[in-house]
């Protein structure tokens, strides 16, 4: 049976509130994520790309925009521009895109022409989701995960590629938590067994193929965040040059999150967990195992990808990797594979 | 490691013959004085961090909980306002941030205590009065009061933190102490002097014979073992440790007690900054050391040492500076800054009059305390009030059964339940947020509720032990694990109800956040509901732990983790 291999990578967003706030801090206060004047609250929901950020929020304000910005993306309301060495981030914006398409190793010329640029998503379930827009990554301070940092799964857990002009889903299949109970928020699965497929499978620590990914090398990891220090306080002089009170602050404040919590010896252990985040990254390895029995339904747009024929009655096997987590601009880095059996 | 060499402990030849001499009931004496005065310590540590924590829930967190701010107006002297308010939310979210840090410590220089009761052989001591406590009962010599941010509030939080040499003003005489509160104040301000060790140390020398001899008057004894009722011996913290630490040195050097409870050394990370060396087998007096040594230099950089950047000293006036420059531009600009929702002093939910020890002093003003008649506020803080306690009971449990498998970090599971119940989640997903949504409900019972608008007076949580304060029995059970797993779970049993309930009275009265309005905004309902969940969940988790079905709520097998380094 051949296997229809679908590679894709991207930058996502995710401004979750982080520990030792709240989970349902709205702000961001004592965590290493601040939500900034300018910007909507902070949201633990995934967004996979920038175009259904802007859809959802809509761009900044005027006393909010940077007309030296480097690219057009981070005229949308939450989105935050990089210092300039962040160059693939600042060039390349939110979005996972499908990036190479194989069948049994083999490129199939038709279907990897026509799905590069696909724009992939982990999209929302709201039956399964609290008040949230999006799928969320769900810790509640360790009531629904144990501390590990980062470990958590993404949930609900629904993934969709659409044509790269996004005018047509071409593919989406849901995977539920509790297969008996697919309704069920992660707070009530239990016991915990159920949760492990989702889990991260691997963690690495010190990944250079993600910061190769980025863009980066571990010996960029001692100047990351003091270039990022640096470019901010140029921000906020050239901010308050131009009047805009609210936004000079709301740079301070981005300026005040990264001293803190990059601190070599801080006052807390709570030092260096945004530098920490940079080079981690995690390997997630499950099945994608929604049937007809549960919303949303499988979907695999027969025209599409004809004269291939996709199999939605058999499980499908995602790969994926998720880390590179940039605490200050709240992003991190997506590659990953898709793997479904053709009939 | 401490910057600067304290006195050795060497008793002179007087004192050494009547360690030497001192009999079996002596000692014991000797031990319950050290055990009175490591409860002072606790207390106080206990009192400041709350103290912080109230202050911190009280500050202003939304653009809309200033009156003048208009969301989205296209008026442009408005859209001016809405752009200060929301610079200055920016600003109070950095005081915010640098206060609940120094919280954070002083709940670590709790967690030291509890260690050094360990050794001690003592269990450990959660206790700590009702607010306000009385200046006479506290060793700063200053009343404790749960006080929303402003001048007050930073500059008795300045005092508390300065090194002892330094002549900072009188808190008192900061704007804003409501009237008839000043009348707390009944320990007249102190000239400073410079700290001096050597001295002090020779004061505690001095003391311990009398102690020995038998000479110390009655009064005097009472002082230390109850200093809430009979006053303070003491007239700093540098001071009270210093004795502490002469006597834990002593005890040990003569075999008063033998050092013990090794095992219950807690240094485990959860948020705080334990660092300490954990295996002190044969090292209890190195540990002694450390622990006093690190609590006096993060808290006031002492002991004639410059206070450091960072320390508490450092922050607090880092944000007295700040505030001060933010009213001065207010002042100039026309436009009223107050940075703190207009949260009461003292809220209360008692309904007895011996819940809170100024109501036994004579001549303690009859407006110390603020009862809180708000029907849903006082619900809200009841809820709260039966988290803490409920987090107390867990402390206890875990600073008084504390052990750890060195090798793999496995601990007993009742221990267990306690780690990964009673910090993470109970502090950062259950105190907090109650603490702030009740600093954002109104402390009457007929405000009238206008959208989101704040109410003119807000409740505070009142962090109420509601027992007698006099009450020796009531306070010892009200800080005792419970032995049964069963009665924390119908305490979570009880808190989610407790929660859902408030979701619906807030509901059906239309109360609402400020911000309520704003994109993805978690107003009264949703965020009661959370908490319900939470509760539901923390049940089922605390229950698996106890029982060891669980040992995580997820499993963490065959990951590469961060190195110290990156952790």
């Amino acid at each position: 049976m051949p296997t229809l291999s679908i590679s894709f990578d991207g930058f996502f967003q995710c401004r979750l509130a982080t520990d030792p706030d709240p989970s349902n801090e709205q702000r961001g206060i004592s965590g290493f994520t601040y939500a900034v004047a300018g910007e909507t609250l902070l949201d633990p929901s995934i967004w996979s790309q920038a175009k259904d950020i802007e859809t959802a929020y809509k761009t900044k304000a005027d006393a909010f925009k940077d007309l030296l910005r480097s690219n057009p993306q981070f005229d949308i309301k939450n989105i935050r521009e990089a210092s300039p060495d962040f160059a693939t981030y600042n060039s390349r914006g939110i979005g996972i895109q499908v990036s190479k398409v194989e069948i049994d190793g083999e490129t199939p010329p038709g279907l990897d022409q026509k799905m590069k640029g696909a724009l992939c998503r982990f999209a929302n379930r709201p039956q399964s989701n609290g008040p949230y827009k999006g799928p969320i990554f769900e810790g509640r301070n360790q009531i629904t995960s144990d501390g590990d940092p980062d470990r958590f799964t993404v949930n609900p857990f629904v993934f969709t590629i659409s044509t790269p002009d996004d005018t047509k889903l071409i593919l989406s299949r849901f995977d539920p938590l509790d297969f008996d109970k697919p309704d069920d928020q992660l707070y009530q699965v239990f016991p915990n067994t159920k949760v492990d497929r989702r889990l991260p499978y691997q963690r690495f620590a010190l990944s250079e193929d993600g910061l190769v990914q980025i863009g980066l090398t571990s010996d960029d990891l001692n100047t990351f965040f003091e270039n990022r220090m640096n470019w901010l306080k140029g921000k906020i002089v050239e901010a308050e040059a131009t009047n805009k009170l609210a936004l000079a602050e709301a740079f301070r404040s981005r300026l005040f999150g990264v001293n803190f919590f990059t601190q070599a010896t801080g006052p807390t252990v709570l030092a260096n967990r945004l530098l920490s985040r940079i080079p981690l990254r995690q390997l997630y390895k499950h099945s994608i195992r929604g049937n007809a029995s549960m919303n949303p339904l499988p979907l695999a747009d027969a025209e599409f990808f004809a004269p291939y024929q996709i199999d939605s009655e058999k499980e499908w096997e995602i790969l994926y990797y998720l880390g590179q987590y940039d605490g200050d601009l709240m992003v991190g880095w997506c590659s990953g594979t898709l793997d479904i059996p053709l009939k | 490691m401490s910057q600067k060499n304290l006195q050795k402990i060497q008793p002179d030849a007087e004192l050494h013959q009547m360690l030497q001499s001192s009999t079996g009931s002596k000692k014991e004496e000797f031990i319950e004085l050290i055990f009175s005065l490591l409860k002072q310590a606790s207390t106080t540590e206990h009192l400041l961090a709350m103290q912080y924590l109230f202050t911190s829930f009280s500050l202003k967190k939304y653009p809309e909980e200033f009156a003048d701010y208009i969301p989205d107006s296209t008026d442009p002297d408005e859209q001016k306002i809405n752009e200060i308010r929301m610079a200055q939310i920016e600003k109070i979210r950095r005081w915010e941030a640098n206060i609940l840090m120094v919280s954070r410590e002083e709940m670590t220089h709790l967690c030291y205590d509890m260690n050094l009761l360990a050794i001690l052989g003592k269990d450990p001591y959660m206790y700590r009065p009702n607010f306000p406590v009385p200046a006479t009962a506290f060793p700063l010599g200053k009343p404790v009061n749960l006080m929303p941010f402003g001048p007050v509030a930073l500059e008795i939080f300045r005092y508390w933190e300065k090194p002892d040499h330094l002549p900072v003003r009188d808190p008192l005489l900061a704007e804003g102490t409501p009237h008839g509160l000043k009348d707390l104040f009944t320990v007249p301000h102190k000239d400073p002097g410079q700290f001096n060790h050597p001295e002090t140390h020779d004061e505690a020398m001095g003391f311990l014979k009398q102690f020995f001899s038998n000479s110390l008057n009655q009064d005097t004894l009472a002082k230390i073992h109850d200093p809430l009722t009979n006053g303070t011996h003491f007239d700093s913290i540098e001071q009270l440790y210093t004795f502490i630490r002469a006597y834990l040195l002593i005890g040990l050097k003569y075999k008063v007690f033998e050092g013990q409870n090794m095992e219950r050394i807690v240094d485990e990370h959860y948020g705080f900054n334990i660092v300490l060396n954990p295996l002190v087998i044969g090292q209890f007096e190195n540990y002694v050391e450390e622990a006093i040594a690190q609590i006096i230099e993060e808290g006031e950089g002492v002991w004639g040492i410059p206070p450091a950047l960072g320390s508490h000293f450092w922050v607090f006036q880092t944000l007295i500076d700040s505030m001060n420059k933010e009213v001065k531009e207010a002042k100039e600009s026309g436009l009223p800054f107050e940075p703190a929702l207009p949260v009461v002093w003292n809220p209360t939910c008692a309904k007895q009059h011996d819940r809170h020890l100024i109501n036994s002093i004579p001549n303690m003003p009859s407006n110390a305390t603020y009862p809180i008649t708000n029907q849903v506020a006082i619900e809200a803080m009841e809820l709260f009030n039966e988290a803490y306690t409920t987090m107390i009971r867990m402390l206890s449990g875990f600073f008084g059964h504390y052990e750890i498998d060195q090798t793999t970090g496995i601990r007993p599971p009742q221990v267990n339940a306690y780690f990964q119940t009673a910090f993470y989640p109970f502090m950062t997903n259950v105190i907090r947020p109650l603490g702030e949504m009740i600093c954002r409900l109104p402390a009457d019972e007929n405000f009238v509720p206008d959208g989101g608008k704040v109410p003119n007076r807000c409740a505070g949580p009142d962090f109420l032990f509601d027992i007698s304060q006099f009450d020796s029995c009531g306070i010892e059970e009200a800080i005792k694990p419970y032995e049964y797993v069963n009665k924390y779970l119908t305490d979570f049993e009880s808190m989610k109800q407790r929660a859902l309930n408030l979701k619906t009275q807030c509901e059906q009265r239309g109360y609402h956040m400020a911000f309520y309005k704003q994109d993805d905004a978690r107003d009264f309902d949703v965020s009661f509901a959370y908490l319900a969940e939470n509760f539901e969940r923390i049940g089922k988790n605390f229950a698996a732990y106890w029982n060891a079905e669980m040992v995580a709520p997820i499993s963490s097998k065959g990951f590469q983790n961060y190195s110290n380094n990156f952790n």
